[in-house]
């Protein structure tokens, strides 16, 4: 980069700064607020050239005079002009406040930065003692203070550091915290950053706005505190002009010269009230920027335009016809779910598929008429066994929801009330629907418990949802949108939550449930593998459009739309490793609302697009079976002649393993106290449990396990960010310290770790190439010039563009962030890269160009991977060795053919069985954990006993399992014997794989 | 529950024994010579050092710490250097005077402050709350003797229904001395009432976003039934907790209004020691203070944890 390019990235940063000043100006309580401070700083810097006269000239001849014109505010009682005592009186409020909480704020983000990152007893004992100095009310420790130092301006300031400071560290500490955990801050810890520059480039940037709301609010808290100090005759003395003062000396004579106290007084108040407005504004500008506002939209308030109606012979239970939705977004309407329509009947599972962004969610809000505050409903029908939801009045609103449209929510845990019982939130919807009686309600709360196979009904009706796991919350939610006998459910990824166990289980129920009942179901997610297990027919959304509705069978057997075959051709299967079997990528990413022309909405991104694609909308044709597509091209697609070429990494070997481990792991044990406290005792989590593992150079291995399994801490204790409580680390041969700090620069280069969120994968304060070139700098010692210029050539090897280094991460996609992460983790020429769950927040075409790209980096730059994944399809497509983990301990441990192998571990099998696969046609052994909270010590036996659906008997509880060595290199940890594990038949059957979805380009 | 009360209840005690450091070390151990202070430039040297030694004052410090807990807690707070009364009665009586005033305040301000804070959180953004926010926001912002001369002005001087000063007698029953408490109540009340309207506002705002809110919508009940039984449940939970921190700001505030108001409570006794270096009874006043702050937070604490099923108490 050039030095020109510096120059303007600093002009855009200030242009940035100034913009987010903006919203300030534009609210007109703040604007006010801006402004009574601009003219009290003014007063402040410049009193002397604007009062007519000083503070003590007594002008007798004039004492007690109104306002005039030659004495705005009039005079005091000893003939003081009381305009110009007021103007000199600023500065000294204004300067001492400001003083006190400058130094407030500097010694209190000093120490909350230190308090907070550091953690342990020294933060323990910092937060005591500041908890202990807030219980002082502030004007009394004041009081004291100054009645001790005497009453000096040097006093107040110290006053108010000491008053504030506790304050301004705890919110800093706050931020520190929340910022301390995220990915960037944890990468510069591994790229051996100093200490400083981790809290005054990496947290602390994070915590400025929180803490220029703080500093706004404690500057209006200090003047207060002056003026009543003043007041009380404290802090300063007469003849000067400080406000409290002032007024405290003319309240004697407030009958003959009113004036001389209002107008102090008054002073007081606009300044205080114009810092808290401007402080205010701040907050909102700074804190909640780009927030919706307004309570939920109860009701459609926009009119629905009208749309043509429905003929008699349609007599689906719900048909939605040319449904329009639109969010209001900078000032204009953008389509969101654009002219889609589709039927559902009675008894069937129709799923809606799409990425995010395409619209999914929304439309089932549409149907439920609960849009957010900026949306409204454009157009359409969507009639409900002949009722038109759309056009409900808002009374027969109440009688929709919950009654006729019932709803399972994605995140049971944070969808039910926490502080109400599991049995009132159930029993208020039976009573306000069916109304019946408590006791009633009661009885069919219980019933619909069973219904949804919980064994002790009366205990989850009297637990409060934090009392129960993630499957058991779902359960409920499903019974609660049962418990009105609802004619649609519409089910927003019911399981997207949970882990692939309780999946399994929670779909078998809903396939249960959903056939007894004969209610129509609308099953909105973005796993095929779901889709595959529970639709009957599907409804692919792109970019709110529909694009494709076949019925499931034939939708995975010959996808007709470019977009289903990227899609299909993008998800990793059971069984395909990824040294045969390319993944498809998509290209290029989904376009933001409101961004459609007269063009087909995919043919930026389709590898089959023609000029037509460009220049017209297609047409949502009907194909002879009654399938529908909206595409030009769809017979050439369906007779095999269009092919689509997705852009992918080459599928070959890899350079071959060669047999020496770059990292070796024995019996790494970390266990959590619960944090053990002054007079409460500790409890402890066993998260790694005695692992012994090993990475060899070029290889992948990788770690599977339900979360909480430990996967994640041991990575974490591998790097260093925990410290190991016992266990030994091997790095190239040679012993790796636990604790980060005592590592080498060569050893820190050698581990580079990649973590699950995008969101906090970067700095949101650093360019790209800032934060690129720094462990170029620290790692491998280049000059500032050399580390930008290969900063570009790590986001060449990442694919990304070289312009991406001018760019901030709040400008890249959650794709593209991880891109980023992934070249700062290499440019360290790691030998090993951890990566923790790296696509799992990813959508699929997006996690396909990842798992492609790591590949190929694996060949191009050599170097092993651990992977850590929940996914068991996405280890079995990457990793040439598989550990499977549960509860801290190695279950299985062997190459990836092997484990998906028999003999299996009971748990293995299980995991295997419970996958579901994007196939219809495959089928898979129903072997099904219960979703238990297992807790506490696992004591002697295996730690899979709770669960375990093979146990042998009393053995399993009481004594350790063995380690069985397989014939490759792997093992199985269980008192079952091998001979009798290789009995057990594989778990998926007849998986049918990859077929026509698109050759690799 | 045992087991956190115990919890709660060392840290109260070991907070109180930092605040008495802190407190005492400020009073007696900064500059200043306590002994020329009290008896006078004129006092002589001698007199000054049977004065010292009568006080102990030449003890090593933590003896005279030492003493001076042994005796707070046992109830021996010591004699005035100005009055040369006890100290105990003349605080605890001046106490009785402040809690009437806080009581007062309690009782219009919490649920006022949270009406209004409940009215705005429901209709943000709208002309309500926009009224309730500017408006609280300059009231918080008023120091208390800026409102309460401006309510002295209109009350008392322009409209003469309620006295200026609210200097009563010791011992006056409560109703008669209840015009003399309206003012000082109404002062303290505007300072609280912003602070609880804009925390039960936040905490109303904040809530109305959870997804639980959109699930009991969904679920058919009346809008009136979701904020009832389900937003306010929720909200005004952490509430409580908020009227127990205004507590030490009330008081604060309260230090204030009682000498704009010369009503004779323990703010305007602490001025009167701080003015005439009375540091016994400066230090009593502090403790007093202190220890009525931790006890509402500890009332607050357990309350909270007593009405929310997610913190186990073990």
């Amino acid at each position: 980069m050039t030095h020109a390019g510096g120059g303007n990235g600093d002009k855009r940063r200030r242009a940035r700064r100034l913009a987010a000043l903006v919203p300030l100006l534009s609210r007109p309580s703040s604007a006010v607020g801006a402004l009574l401070v601009a003219v009290f700083l003014l007063f402040a810097i410049f009193g002397p050239w604007i009062a007519p006269y000083s503070a003590t000239q007594q002008i007798r001849l004039h004492a007690r005079q109104g306002p005039s014109a030659t004495h705005f505010f009039g005079t005091d009682h000893l003939g003081r002009d009381v305009f110009s005592r007021v103007v000199l009186g600023t500065r000294s409020v204004v300067g001492l406040a400001g003083l006190g909480t400058a130094l407030a704020v500097v010694a209190g983000t000093l120490v909350g930065l230190a308090s907070g990152y550091r953690g342990g007893w020294l933060d323990e004992v910092v937060m005591r003692l500041f908890d202990s100095l807030l219980a002082i009310p502030a004007l009394l420790l004041a009081l004291l203070f100054l009645g001790a130092l005497g009453p000096t301006r040097t006093g107040v300031a110290l006053v108010l550091l000491v008053v504030y400071m506790p304050i301004v560290a705890r919110v800093v500490r706050a931020q520190v915290l929340a910022t301390k955990p995220k990915a960037f801050v944890e990468m510069a810890r591994l790229q051996g950053e100093s200490l400083p520059r981790i809290l005054l480039r990496e947290i602390l940037p994070s915590a400025l706005p929180a803490l220029s709301v703080e500093a706004a609010l404690r500057f209006s808290y200090a003047i207060f505190l002056v003026a009543s100090l003043g007041f009380l005759g404290v802090g300063v003395g007469p003849p000067s002009p400080n406000w409290g003062l002032m007024v405290s000396e003319a309240r004697h004579y407030a009958t003959l010269t009113p004036w001389a106290l209002f107008f102090p007084a008054g002073a007081i108040a606009l300044l205080v009230v114009g810092v808290n407005l401007t402080a205010d504004g701040l907050k909102q500008a700074l804190l909640e920027p780009g927030r919706v506002r307004g309570r939920p939209n109860l009701a459609t308030r926009a009119p629905v335009e009208p749309a043509e109606g429905l003929s008699p012979e349609d007599k689906a239970l719900l048909s939605v016809r040319k449904l329009t939705v639109e969010y209001r977004q900078d000032g204009r309407w953008s389509g969101a779910v654009r002219d889609v329509s589709f039927d559902v009947q009675a008894g069937e599972v129709c799923a809606v598929v799409g990425e995010s962004g395409s619209g999914k969610s929304t439309l089932a809000l549409a149907l439920l008429r609960h849009l957010s505050p900026n949306g409204r409903t454009r157009s359409g029908v969507a009639e409900l066994a002949g009722d038109d939801v759309l056009r409900l009045p808002a009374s027969a609103l109440q009688e929709l929801r919950g009654r006729r449209v019932a709803l399972v929510p994605q995140d049971p845990q944070v969808s039910l009330n926490p502080s109400l019982r599991i049995g009132e939130q159930m029993a208020e919807q039976i009573r306000v629907h069916q109304g019946r009686g408590r006791k009633d309600a009661h009885k069919r709360v219980l019933g619909l418990l069973g219904d949804v196979d919980i064994v002790e009904p009366a205990r989850v009706a009297a637990s409060y949802p934090h009392q129960l796991s993630g499957g058991m919350q779902q359960r409920v939610m499903l019974a609660m949108a049962l418990s009105a006998d609802p004619e649609l459910l519409i089910l927003d990824e019911p399981t997207t939550g949970l882990d692939v166990t309780t999946q399994a289980v929670v779909l078998d129920l809903l396939r249960k449930v959903i056939a007894r009942r004969r209610a129509a179901a609308l099953y909105i997610t973005h796993n095929l593998g779901v889709v595959a297990q529970i639709a009957g027919r599907v409804v692919v959304l792109y970019a709110g459009e529909l694009v494709e509705e076949a019925p499931v069978a034939e939708l995975y057997e010959r996808p007709l739309h470019p977009y289903t075959l990227g899609l299909m051709a993008s998800v990793p299967r059971l069984g395909e490793a990824g040294r045969e079997v390319a993944l498809a990528a998509i290209p290029g990413r989904i376009p933001a609302l409101g961004a459609h022309a007269d063009a087909c909405v995919f043919a930026p991104r389709c590898p089959l697009a023609v000029e037509v694609c460009r220049t017209r909308r297609p047409e949502l044709e009907v194909a002879d079976d009654g399938r529908r597509v909206r595409c030009v091209r769809w017979q050439e697609i369906c007779a095999g002649e269009a092919v689509p070429r997705w852009p992918a990494e080459e599928a070959s070997d890899v350079l071959r393993a060669e047999r020496r481990p770059v990292l070796e792991v024995r019996g790494v044990h970390k266990h959590f106290g619960r944090r053990r406290r002054l007079f409460s005792p500790g409890g402890r989590l066993r998260a790694v449990d005695g692992v012994d593992l090993r990475v060899d150079a070029g290889q992948t291995v990788g770690l599977v396990g339900e979360s909480g399994s430990g996967k994640s801490t041991l990575a974490r204790a591998v790097a260093g960010l925990e410290i190991a409580d016992a266990g030994d680390l091997a790095l190239l041969g040679e012993g790796l310290p636990r604790s980060l700090s005592r590592r080498q620069r060569d050893q820190l280069s050698a581990l580079q770790m990649v973590f699950q969120n995008p969101d906090e994968a970067l700095n949101p304060y650093l360019t790209v190439g800032e934060a690129l070139a720094r462990p170029l700098v620290r790692l491998r010692g280049h000059a500032r010039g050399r580390a930008t210029q290969e900063s570009l050539e790590l986001l060449e090897l990442v694919r990304l563009p070289q312009g991406y280094a001018e760019r901030r991460p709040q400008e890249l996609s959650g794709g593209e962030r991880q891109r980023v992460a992934l070249a700062r983790a290499f440019a360290a020429h790691p030998r090993l890269i951890m990566l923790d769950e790296p696509t799992s927040s990813l959508d699929v075409s997006v996690q396909a160009s990842l798992l492609n790209l790591l590949q190929a980096l694996q060949r191009s730059e050599g170097g092993a991977y651990l992977f850590i994944s929940h996914d068991l399809a996405v280890v079995g497509h990457l990793a040439d060795v598989v550990a499977v983990m549960y509860r801290g301990r190695l279950m299985e441990l062997g190459p990836t053919s092997e484990v998906f192998a028999p003999p299996y571990h009971p748990y293995t099998e299980a995991l295997l069985a419970s996958v579901p696969l994007a196939d219809p046609k495959a089928t898979q052994a129903q072997v099904r954990l219960a979703d238990v909270h297992v807790e506490g010590d696992p004591g002697a036996g295996c730690p899979f006993v709770a669960r375990c659906p093979r146990k042998l008997g009393e053995v399993c509880e009481t004594e350790a399992p063995p380690w069985r060595l397989t014939e490759g290199e792997g093992g199985i940890l269980c008192h079952i014997p091998l001979a009798e594990l290789r009995e057990l038949q594989p778990p998926v059957f007849r998986f049918s794989g990859r077929r026509h979805y698109g050759g690799d380009g | 529950m045992g087991r956190y009360l115990v919890r709660r209840l060392g840290f109260l005690v070991l907070t109180v024994l930092f605040t008495s450091m802190l407190v005492f070390a400020v009073t007696r151990f900064l500059p200043g010579d306590v002994a020329r202070i009290v008896l006078g430039r004129e006092a002589g040297e001698a007199a000054l050092e049977r004065f010292r030694e009568q006080l102990g004052l030449l003890d090593p410090a933590p003896v005279q710490y030492g003493r001076w807990l042994g005796g707070f807690v046992v109830g021996d707070w010591g004699t005035s250097y100005s009055t040369g009364g006890e100290i105990r009665p003349l605080v605890m009586a001046r106490l009785g005077n402040s809690l009437r005033l806080a009581g007062l305040t309690l009782v219009i301000a919490v649920p006022l402050g949270i009406l209004l804070g409940v009215v705005a959180g429901l209709y943000e953004g709208r002309s309500a709350d926009a009224a309730i926010s500017v408006g609280t926001l300059a009231v918080v912002g008023l120091p208390e003797f800026v409102t309460g001369l401006a309510l002295v002005h209109v009350f008392a001087h322009v409209l003469g229904v309620l006295p200026a000063s609210s200097a009563i007698r010791p011992g006056t029953p409560f109703f008669e001395a209840l015009p003399a408490l309206v003012l000082p109540a109404l002062t303290a009340t505007f300072v609280m009432l912003g602070y609880v309207a804009r925390l039960t506002r936040a905490q109303v705002v904040e809530e109305l976003r959870r997804p639980y809110v959109r699930t009991a919508v969904l679920k058919g009940l009346s809008w009136r039934r979701v904020v009832l039984r389900h937003v306010l449940r929720n909200a005004l939970l952490p509430t409580v907790t908020v009227v127990a921190i205004s507590f030490g700001w009330l008081i604060g505030g309260i230090i204030v209004i009682e000498n704009v108001f010369n009503y004779p409570g323990l703010g305007r006794l602490l001025l009167f020691a701080i003015d005439r270096r009375d540091f016994p009874l400066l230090t009593a006043i502090s403790m007093v203070v202190v220890l009525g702050v931790l006890l509402a937070n500890l009332a607050a604490d357990l309350l909270y944890a007593w009405l929310n099923p997610r913190i186990r108490l073990d």
